[in-house]
């Protein structure tokens, strides 16, 4: 049983480019070369068509997010130190609009605090439990309780993204964000618009900052510069430089006398750090919260009489440690204010204590800048919507209701300004009737300040602010709709498109490719002329650019259709197999499952339900399988896949919304986001087994030979022992047990050379071995056998190709090892177990698309693999501890291999992170054609045709999630769950789309050519 | 030098099987109905009654699903017992197969029908003449004991009770754990542990819905098993086998609101799955046993398949020309 194959040495040798041009006499050598320079040219327009697809999607996706994400305009206008807001000359000397309290103020920003972390536990629970972020940082509340006169603790409640960069606006500019902020969290950017640090820099205050150097890039030039000390922000493993820095620096200015500066403002992150690296409930939080007791304590004892002292959270964190999103966790951070002098009151007589929970009297972060100004005698910024807290203003004793009321006034005219200015720059849209409730609340307040009953003016007053910021809150999700229905039109025309020219047209759609993208080019050029010349003559409905880019994406993808329907239709009947109805199925409900946040929230399970269903289906499509090997070889497939699909379901990180009723397994414990000892048992188990079992696939067809033994066996396992050594390290650094032995820097510079070493193993080595490697094959010569018939021939030497069944798939194999190993890398031990099973199911897939006869090729371009790939790669997204969430983006991962942030690494890191699943499931998309795909006569012909075909269906699955999960988020845009649910997800779906798109042009394409050439050079073009 | 590993190198043949010829041969037949007249008329009443007292024991299984879906045991195995006693014909009084008939997938649709087609017509046509008409479409060695029950359409009553008994008994050992597992890793609950009772009584209605009819008609037979497992018994006109694909699928879509928000006290597993597989059971049933659709057909699972030669058509165009010259020199 031996493949007699005559290699002739032409064969053999295959040279591409000019040089064999001339010398090439035999014909098959011209062949050769023909189809070569074929198989390139076909590569490259592959590619181009691919990039193009991406461009549209790329465009769809801008329009829509231009009218989707919300903008906020920015008035110029500055508040005047002599002017009051309602035009009259200040007549006060003793400040600007309202006499002030405080000549100085120290502010302190503890990054993260949340209100809880201040409170006793015992006044929440009945039986306090355990845990290391309670009981920490007794001090705000005790000052609060027992000398109310001079602190007030209250809780302190940010508008979300609770992300630092835009609270810190917040917190000084009086404004609510919009959400197309929140991408310059890695790159702040200066505050334009009047906001309390211009107007203490005009006022000639000296302003110290210290800590967080993001203050630095929203205020450049504002502060001190001698006695201002500023420190990296993004370092999150760090908890101690940028505190230390603040403490050692705060104190000496403190002591000052006389002091030279007016107002420092210190910012604190280690709290938010240790949240970060560790999650709330850590002996490292409960080490840092302890600390920022003593430090607060010392600082009260230094202030003087005429100091303010502010501390609060500029927002909490999740039950993780992270934040940035709008969870009650995230958005409940504490404000505690303290006078050496008795200064502050009580807004209600009745209640003694500071609030027990977050629910109960509380202030938004807007009103910090309002009463800031006031009680420093400075004019409230422009733009502020905020109010002033009472409690600071009511006095000691019995309430001051006539000083509030005036304070009230204030604010009151400054936000009314405000609001005229911004409705002249752009029209609002409301009609009168949205303006009575603020007309009758501000009526009643006047009438009841004239009156003298300044308590009910107060009431009055606090109701019409709050009816304000609620319009404003309606008006600034302010959603252009043109913007949005042209990007819902791009994406869906494109997606008709992709779905008409993948599954419905027939015939070879590689040597399709030129003349399609000439159309598409055409049309490209003829719809960007018409739309930039609408843009030119009806000014008012479209502008140049848009214009221009609409038009030419819309035309293109209208074009290519057209062309390709026109010479593509074929008659036969498209109704699906029952395999294609079933991926269909997937597809549409999931699409359609997004309209509610259910589903959404419950997407990780939803799709383990699918996975399963898929794994039973082919385990029953096995069971008829004639051949045995077949049927013994599926069937086991598939029940291995169905129990690898729900093994891989035991890890989870739940999002908020999935409690109760989900365990989060991904970290040591819900709160928490560092892993357990024995979860060190993973990476070493994955090391030990998964190169086992790839090679075991390799072995079925004898093909673990040439590179792959080096590659797999070797290269690989010592790169996730290194992973395994990494984290191991990392745990030992979380849990402090080489304390003693190895200072904290020691560790992290062994770890981020076991990490470079990790990712030198998958990328150079990776790369070079894929790209250099021969085919996986095994070539013996035995002794030539005495001919049996006698026929007279000489005998012939015997060839036995080893490893020939699976020539493509086993070559492109090599490469799926390099991007486990580094997304393996950034990913916790219990990520490593997903991505594992991950690989394993992956080649389980293929073995039952082979032996169900699923794979692609010439016979038939099932879509059930490329399908499930993309089940898989998004079901292993939440199986790495993600969700559609955006505080479950671990950001840790961008200091594994890095010590600080480096564009363009540390976003790379993260992407890889976070979407490492499904890049690797895109990139072993080609497998579905090339898996055992046979190797003949027909050599590479009709071999871009299946790997278009699967390409293209995989990007179906996930531009249909996109089209959907858009057109829900713009449908649902005054939903409740909007910024919590839907628009995370949409987010993340259009992330993913673009991602994969470029995997498959990087990855898959690019792969396939060199697979194509490398077994070519051995079997023929 | 034939090791087991070296086949595998064999080089492919140029011309792969097509999708069918790929495939194994399901043996079975499709179950016919009695012909008596209390047959066809009871099937119909079985169908109501299953799902009327479903309806009725709703607020039951919803207050406490454990229990409730104990108790409904009794009935529904006593009602699948009669069902089965009165319409169908039990293992070995009917051809359920064809032994080793070579009958592919492309041919199955249609001999099995044949057969059946005869048996019905012969039922109607003259009431309890059916089983000589029966005898004669049977291949001699399939009809055991079939001549000496002669008699009513099914045999005496109770030539028909024991085999309830015993496919009763069956039913209630043999299929539930597998279905149980089936129903755990499509994500039935594991936690809290005290669910995975609740798990196995579902599995244990979706075995007397959908399998104690096929216990009866087919006993156990493997190659009849293996056809179940492979899903690919023909549709029938009794509603059996429609009944039990009917039954798997309606659980999997009734699991899908579950998920939903809306904090209903019925959306607690595993009622609403419960519901899913009675009333896919019931449509699976009137589809079939009702308005007589698809009786005959099995599941295809094959892959679509393009004709050959549409992949070698090639345009003029660009390097298009380059591609049919070589291809004409190869």
């Amino acid at each position: 049983m031996v493949d007699r194959i005559g290699l002739s040495p032409e064969a053999s040798r295959a040279e591409d480019g000019l040089g064999s041009l001339e010398k090439s006499a035999a014909t098959t050598e011209e062949h050769q070369r023909q189809n070569i320079i074929r198989f390139k040219v076909t590569h490259v327009l592959l590619t181009v068509l691919l990039l193009w697809l991406t461009a549209v999607h790329v465009v769809g996706i801008l329009f829509f997010a231009k009218g989707f994400l919300l903008t906020r305009l920015v008035l110029d206008n500055r508040s005047e130190c002599g002017v009051l807001p309602d035009g009259q000359p200040s007549q006060i000397s003793n400040g600007c609009w309202h006499p002030k309290t405080f000549d100085r103020a120290v502010i302190l920003i503890i990054d993260a605090l949340r209100y809880d972390f201040t409170i006793p536990s015992r006044r929440v629970f009945e039986q306090p439990p355990q845990k290391y972020y309670l009981d920490n940082l007794p001090l705000l509340h005790e000052t609060a309780v027992s000398h109310p006169d001079h602190a007030i603790l209250l809780p302190f409640i940010a508008d979300p993204p609770t992300s630092t960069l835009q609270r810190l606006k917040g917190l000084t500019t009086g404004t609510l964000p919009t959400f197309i902020d929140i991408g310059s969290n890695f790159a702040g950017t200066a505050i334009e618009e009047d906001n309390i640090v211009s107007q203490l820099k005009n006022a000639g205050k000296t302003i110290v900052h210290l800590g967080d150097d993001t203050w630095h890039s929203l205020f450049p030039g504002y502060f001190d510069p001698n006695m201002t000390h500023s420190y990296d922000s993004f370092n999150v493993w760090d908890l101690h430089t940028v505190d230390n820095g603040v403490i050692e620096h705060i104190m000496p200015l403190l002591d000052q006398s006389p002091q030279q500066w007016d107002v420092i403002f210190g910012h604190f992150l280690g709290v938010d750090h240790a949240g970060h690296r560790f999650g709330p409930d850590h002996p490292a939080m409960a080490e840092k919260l302890r600390q920022m007791n003593d430090v607060l304590q010392e600082i009260m004892h230094k202030l003087d009489d005429d100091t303010l002292l502010v501390v609060m959270g500029d927002h909490g964190m999740d039950t993780k440690g992270d934040h940035g999103g709008e969870s009650d966790e995230e958005v409940e951070a504490a404000l505690w204010m303290y006078s050496k002098q008795p200064r502050f009151g009580k807004a209600e007589t009745a209640v003694l204590l500071p609030p027990a929970t977050a629910k109960e009297r509380p202030v938004g972060q807007i009103d910090l800048v309002s009463t800031l100004s006031i009680l420093l005698g400075l004019p409230i910024p422009f733009n502020n919507l905020g109010k002033p807290i009472a409690e600071a203003f009511t006095g000691p004793g019995s309430p001051d209701w006539k000083t509030l009321a005036r304070v009230d006034r204030l604010a009151q005219s400054q936000i009314a300004r405000y609001q005229e200015h911004y409705s002249r720059s752009r029209d609002l849209g409301l009609d009168d009737n949205a303006y009575r409730d603020q007309r009758t609340y501000l009526a009643l307040s006047v009438e009841s300040a004239a009156d003298g009953r300044w308590e009910d003016a107060h009431h009055a007053y606090v109701n019409w602010h709050n009816e304000v910021i609620s319009m404003y809150r309606r008006l600034w999700a302010n959603f252009n709709v043109e913007d949005m229905i042209c990007g819902i039109t791009i994406s869906g025309l494109a997606l008709g498109f992709v779905f008409f020219f993948s599954r419905l047209s027939m015939g070879d759609k590689a040597s399709a490719a030129p003349g399609l993208l000439r159309s598409a080019g055409l049309g490209t050029v003829v719809g960007a002329a018409i739309g930039s010349a609408l843009g030119f003559l009806t000014p008012s409905s479209f502008s140049f650019l848009p214009g221009l880019v609409f038009g030419g994406t819309i035309c293109g993808v209208i074009a290519a259709t057209v062309w390709s329907f026109r010479h593509r239709l074929t008659t036969q009947s498209y109704l699906p197999s029952l395999w294609g109805w079933m991926a269909l199925v997937f597809c549409l409900t999931q699409s359609a499952g997004f309209a509610s946040n259910s589903y959404t929230i419950h997407e990780d399970t939803i799709l383990l339900f699918f996975l399963t269903t898929f794994g039973i289906l082919s385990l029953i499509s096995s069971l008829r399988q004639a051949s045995t090997a077949d049927r013994v070889l599926g069937t086991y497939q598939s029940v291995l896949f169905i129990l690898l699909t729900r093994l891989a379901s035991f890890s989870r990180l739940c999002r908020e919304e999935q409690m109760p009723g989900c365990r989060s397994t991904f970290y040591a414990s819900s709160n928490s986001s560092t892993s357990a000892p024995w979860q060190l048992l993973i990476p070493y188990s994955v090391a030990l087994l998964l190169p086992e079992i790839i090679k075991a696939f390799y072995q079925g067809t004898a093909s673990y030979a040439g590179s792959a033994g080096f590659w797999i066996g070797f290269s690989f396992r010592i790169g996730l022992l290194l992973v395994a050594a990494y984290w191991t390290i990392d745990v030992a650094d979380n849990g402090g047990w080489l304390m003693e032995r190895l200072s904290p820097t020691t560790l992290k510079t062994i770890n981020i050379t076991l990490a470079r070493s990790a990712l030198a193993i998958a990328v150079p080595v990776g790369i070079g071995t894929f790209v250099w490697a021969k085919p996986c094959i095994n070539i013996s010569i035995s002794e030539p056998r005495p001919a049996a018939d006698n026929s007279g021939k000489p005998p012939r030497p015997q060839l036995t190709i080893y490893g020939y069944a699976n020539v493509y798939g086993s070559r492109y194999l090599l490469m799926i090892p390099m991007l486990v190993l580094s997304v393996a890398l950034l990913l916790p031990p219990v990520g490593q177990f997903s991505i594992a099973i991950c690989t394993w199911q992956i080649l389980c897939l293929l073995e039952i698309l082979d032996t169900n006869g699923l794979t692609i090729s010439s016979r038939g371009s099932s879509s059930v693999g490329p399908i499930i790939l993309a089940l898989l790669g998004s079901y292993h997204f939440f199986k790495t501890g993600h969700q559609a969430t955006l505080a479950s983006i671990q950001w840790n991962s961008a200091f594994v291999p890095l010590r600080t942030i480096q564009y363009p690494w540390s976003p790379l890191l993260v992407v890889l992170n976070t979407f490492g699943a499904q890049i690797i499931c895109a990139a072993a998309v080609p497998l579905t054609v090339i898996w055992k795909r046979p190797t003949g006569k027909a050599g590479l012909r009709g071999l871009w045709n299946d790997v278009l075909n699967a390409c293209l269906a995989h990007a179906l699955y996930y531009a249909t999630i996109q089209l959907a999960t858009t057109m829900w988020a713009g449908h649902l845009r005054r939903h409740l769950m909007l910024y919590r649910v839907f628009m995370p997800r949409y987010l993340m779906a259009c992330a993913v789309l673009l991602i994969v798109d470029m995997v498959l042009v990087v990855a898959a394409l690019a792969g396939v050519r060199v697979v194509g050439l490398s077994v070519g050079e051995v079997f023929g073009y | 030098m034939s090791s087991p590993s070296i086949t595998h190198l064999l080089p492919p043949t140029p011309v792969q099987p097509a999708a069918s010829a790929r495939l194994l041969t399901p043996t079975t037949q499709p179950i016919p109905l009695l012909p008596s007249h209390l047959a066809k008329r009871y099937s119909y009443f079985h169908t109501l009654l299953v799902v009327i007292y479903y309806y009725f024991r709703a607020s039951a299984l919803v207050a406490d699903p454990y229990t409730a879906m104990f108790l409904d045991l009794g009935f529904v195995s006593l009602a699948q017992g009669v069902f089965c006693a009165v319409c169908l014909p039990s293992a070995g009084s009917w051809v359920s197969g064809t032994a080793g008939g070579k009958i592919n997938e492309s041919t199955g649709a249609v001999a099995p029908l044949k057969t059946f087609k005869g048996a019905k017509t012969g039922g109607n046509l003259s009431g309890s003449g059916s089983s000589s008409l029966r005898k004669k479409i049977a291949p001699p060695s399939a009809v055991k004991g079939g001549s000496t029950k002669g008699e009513g359409a099914g045999g005496s009553w109770k030539g028909r009770v024991t085999p309830a008994l015993f496919s009763l008994i069956l039913t209630l050992t043999l299929p539930p754990l597998p279905l149980t597992l089936i129903a755990l890793v499509l994500g039935a609950p594991l936690y809290p542990t005290s669910l995975l009772p609740c798990t196995l009584l579902l599995a244990t209605h979706v075995a007397l819905l959908g399998f104690l009819p096929i216990f009866y008609t087919h006993g156990v037979s493997s190659s009849a098993w293996r056809d179940v497992a492979a899903a690919w018994l023909p549709f029938d006109e009794s509603g059996v086998w429609a009944g039990t694909v009917g039954a798997l699928v309606g659980g999997w879509i009734g699991a899908v609101p579950m998920a939903l928000d809306w904090d209903r006290e019925w959306q607690k597993w595993p009622c609403t799955v419960l519901w899913g597989v009675v009333l896919g059971w019931a449509v699976g049933r009137l589809v079939t046993n009702v308005a007589r659709l698809g009786i005959g057909r099995r599941i295809n699972l094959s892959e679509k398949e393009e004709e050959p030669g549409a992949g070698t058509e090639v345009l003029a165009a660009g390097p298009v020309k380059t591609l049919s010259e070589t291809k004409k020199s190869k």
